[in-house]
């Protein structure tokens, strides 16, 4: 197949609206059935279906194969399509034939011819001024007896097309580049936290998390305090919250989300001696940091669950990560021995299940707990996002050269016959007729009146 | 003055403007008509400073949830209706495209439709807010304006077939929905596209995510892409490029409403 087959077979527009229509029903498809979830999730929706899914890759459509697949040979067509009207437009835009035949003149819907008793000299110039004042480029042929012009603007207008499929052919090259070199990681951190920055040397550091809220409570904002480390020493310092990310060498931190972890949290205890021989304390307490309740007797927390449920065989574990129903599993001892042990519950104090050797002369309440925040910054790093601005901004510019750059051509013959000078004129311009007919009229008015 | 009057008043400013058109319709006096274009001009003045005062009750944009969104694509319509007829100097598309600002306006007006203005999540905290939705909605607006002559046309060429006259040109209704399409594509590509690319990067870390509005949008756009090609490439007019100017449309429409309520993704704001 030589080259020039390949174009034409790549650039008929049938293959262009096919390849559209397929890629919108595509498109369509993929929003309806939820994508990259586990196979398990196909399997209980979609039932006897599931297998035809997952061989379709229907669960991952926009990164198929197949879509992939689609989307190339809408590149290759929109190139083809490109390549092939190229040499036509080029000569067409930079070799313009000069219109010799009144019969390319008569045609034109715009058109009027007139008969001036001047001489041939002073005719050709005054339509040669007159069409440059309103900035008309001539080209010229013809001498003598017979002068021929071809005067056209906003020659640019007819770069449009072209324009946007470059521009769209940037955009998907973007992608391709984002595809293959992009990185997105997540990373959670708790304030005080290090984490490498995968794919570089640096590190970074959750300075200080924040969540703000509006007066009625609704989230107002989270913001991350971060900090860059080179070699452990910070670098760039830098509050970041949504819609306003860290950029850092190529790299960009955004604030992604934030959680709530209940393996450290903060716990308060109530604790007062059951027969009142002592004034109730309140001990603030973290995870197997142990506090003196009274001589030689120690209290610490063994564990934490924020949602509290025994399971059948009998084993405390947390249902979820909401504060549900939390629990702190208490200890106390004197020197190596455990005095007592047990659950004590923040919403069902009377449910407090605490083993003692002897008779407990303590009682406890779980008053208050709260979780260690930790905020999940997204990490990215894509090196096809100047692409996509790029193309981005070479389509408006097509769009608008295509639809309001409307290239305007004005064809003149002027004939000596009989002692008598001839001209013919006719204007052409594919869009946008009306302002052009104006334009035109008044061309020819001004050249009439003047010879 | 209270706000909702504001907007009230622009509603009932619309349908007297609507009676109007109807006015003109039936009885093909152009004085109705250009009374009807005056009307619809005091209902969008009205509607406007309504946006303004809501904007400054609120303190952001006034198309962060659904009533104030439908508000704002009715202004939209009507903004670019008066603009497509005084252009191009018709006035027969009137009438319908009002009825659809009506039914936005009624749908916005409906007690299923919080009005009460809500404090901004974080991801909607951005100058973003503004560009990407009201240019895309503009967007949409012409498209309605195209869809309302395209549906036009094939009324207009229904009855041709049936051998009675008609005092619309199905000519000019054709030119009319290119014409529409031609400003509404732009702008629905730079809105709804480029911007909202521009926003999701600067929010989620990434241009294109699959999301199904991005999805969508991308299907309206391709539908828009096809009437173009359809029409420069092979020349086609009148009937199908009418057809593919109502899909186009009803795609967009399905964009603007349809993934909000049947399918979640990151555009869920509610």
């Amino acid at each position: 197949m030589t080259s020039k087959s390949i174009i034409r077979a790549f650039s008929s527009v049938k293959l262009t609206l096919f390849l559209i229509i397929i890629l919108v029903v595509s498109l369509g498809i993929g929003t309806l059935i939820p994508q990259q979830k586990s196979s398990s999730f196909y399997h209980s929706h979609y039932g006897p279906w599931s297998p035809l899914f997952l061989n379709l890759q229907l669960n991952d459509l926009y990164h198929s194969v197949w879509f992939l697949t689609l989307l190339g040979m809408l590149i290759l067509n929109t190139v083809a399509c490109t390549i092939r009207r190229l040499s036509p437009k080029w000569n067409r835009i930079f070799r313009p034939q000069v219109i010799k035949e009144k019969k390319n003149i008569q045609t034109l819907s715009l058109c009027d011819h007139f008969i001036s008793s001047r001489n041939i000299k002073k005719v050709k110039r005054s339509i040669q001024e007159n069409l440059s004042s309103y900035h008309y480029r001539l080209r010229e042929a013809g001498q003598g007896a017979k002068i021929y012009f071809l005067a056209r603007k906003k020659i640019m207008g007819l770069w449009g097309p072209e324009i946007v499929h470059t521009g769209i052919l940037i955009i998907l090259l973007g992608g391709i580049v984002s595809g293959l070199g992009g990185m997105t990681k997540y990373l959670s951190l708790r304030p005080g936290e290090v984490a490498s920055i995968p794919q570089s040397e640096y590190k970074i550091q959750l300075k200080n998390f924040d969540i703000e809220r509006y007066p009625g409570g609704n989230i107002k904002d989270w913001k991350s305090t971060l900090s860059i480390l080179n070699n452990g020493k910070p670098v760039l310092t830098q509050t970041i919250e949504v819609n306003h990310p860290l950029s850092y060498k190529g790299f960009l931190f955004y604030q992604n989300s934030w959680g709530r972890d209940w393996k450290n949290p903060s716990l308060e205890i109530w604790a007062q001696k059951k027969d009142g021989s002592s004034s109730p304390k309140t001990l603030h307490l973290k995870l197997r940091k142990k506090v003196e309740l009274e001589e030689g007797l120690y209290l610490s927390v063994r564990r934490f669950l924020p949602d509290f449920v025994l399971t059948a065989q009998n084993k405390a574990t947390s249902r979820s990560d909401q504060p549900r129903n939390p629990a702190a599993f208490i200890q106390g001892w004197r020197g190596n021995k455990t005095e007592f042990s047990g659950w004590i519950f923040a919403r069902f104090p009377q449910m407090n299940m605490i083993n003692s050797e002897h008779s407990l002369s303590w009682q406890f309440k779980l008053q208050d707990y709260s979780p260690n925040r930790f905020s999940v910054i997204q990490v990215s790093k894509d090196p096809g996002v100047n692409f996509i601005w790029a193309g981005s901004a070479v389509i408006m510019i097509g769009l608008l050269l295509a639809f309001y750059w409307h290239h305007r051509e004005i064809r003149i013959i002027i004939e000596k016959i009989n002692g008598q000078i001839h001209i013919w004129m006719g204007g052409t311009t594919p869009k946008g007729a009306e302002t052009f007919k104006r334009e035109f009229k008044e061309i020819v008015k001004s050249i009439r009146r003047k010879n | 003055m209270n706000i909702s009057l504001y907007f009230l008043g622009s509603f009932l400013i619309y349908i007297l403007s609507t009676a109007f058109y109807y006015g003109y319709l039936f009885s093909q006096k152009n004085k109705l008509a250009r009374i009807g274009s005056a009307t619809a001009g005091v209902g969008l003045i009205i509607h406007t400073l309504a946006l303004i005062l809501r904007t400054f009750q609120s303190g952001h944009a006034p198309f962060t949830n659904m009533y104030e969104s439908l508000s704002f694509l009715a202004w939209s319509s009507v903004l670019a209706y008066l603009i497509v007829e005084k252009k191009y100097a018709f006035k027969k598309a009137g009438p319908f495209l009002m009825l659809i600002v009506i039914a936005l306006m009624a749908l916005a007006s409906s007690p299923l439709m919080s009005s009460e203005a809500t404090p901004l999540v974080p991801a909607l905290q951005s100058y973003w807010l503004w560009l990407h939705v009201s240019v895309t909605l503009l967007g949409e607006a012409f498209f309605a304006v195209a869809f309302v002559t395209s549906i036009l046309y094939l009324y207009v060429r229904s009855k041709d077939k049936r051998g009675a006259s008609s005092p619309l040109s199905a000519q000019k209704l054709d030119f009319i929905s290119y014409r529409a399409i031609a400003l509404g594509f732009p702008l629905f590509t730079l809105g709804g596209l480029v911007f909202g690319m521009i926003w999701a990067y600067k929010a989620w870390g990434s241009y294109w995510s699959w999301d199904p509005k991005e999805t969508w949008t991308l299907i309206t756009w391709f539908v828009f892409a096809l009437y173009l090609h359809t029409r420069i490439v092979w020349r086609w007019r009148g009937f199908r490029s009418a057809l593919i100017a109502v899909l186009g449309f009803l795609t967009a429409m399905f964009t603007y409403f349809g993934v909000n309520y049947l399918i979640t993704g990151l555009h869920s704001y509610t």
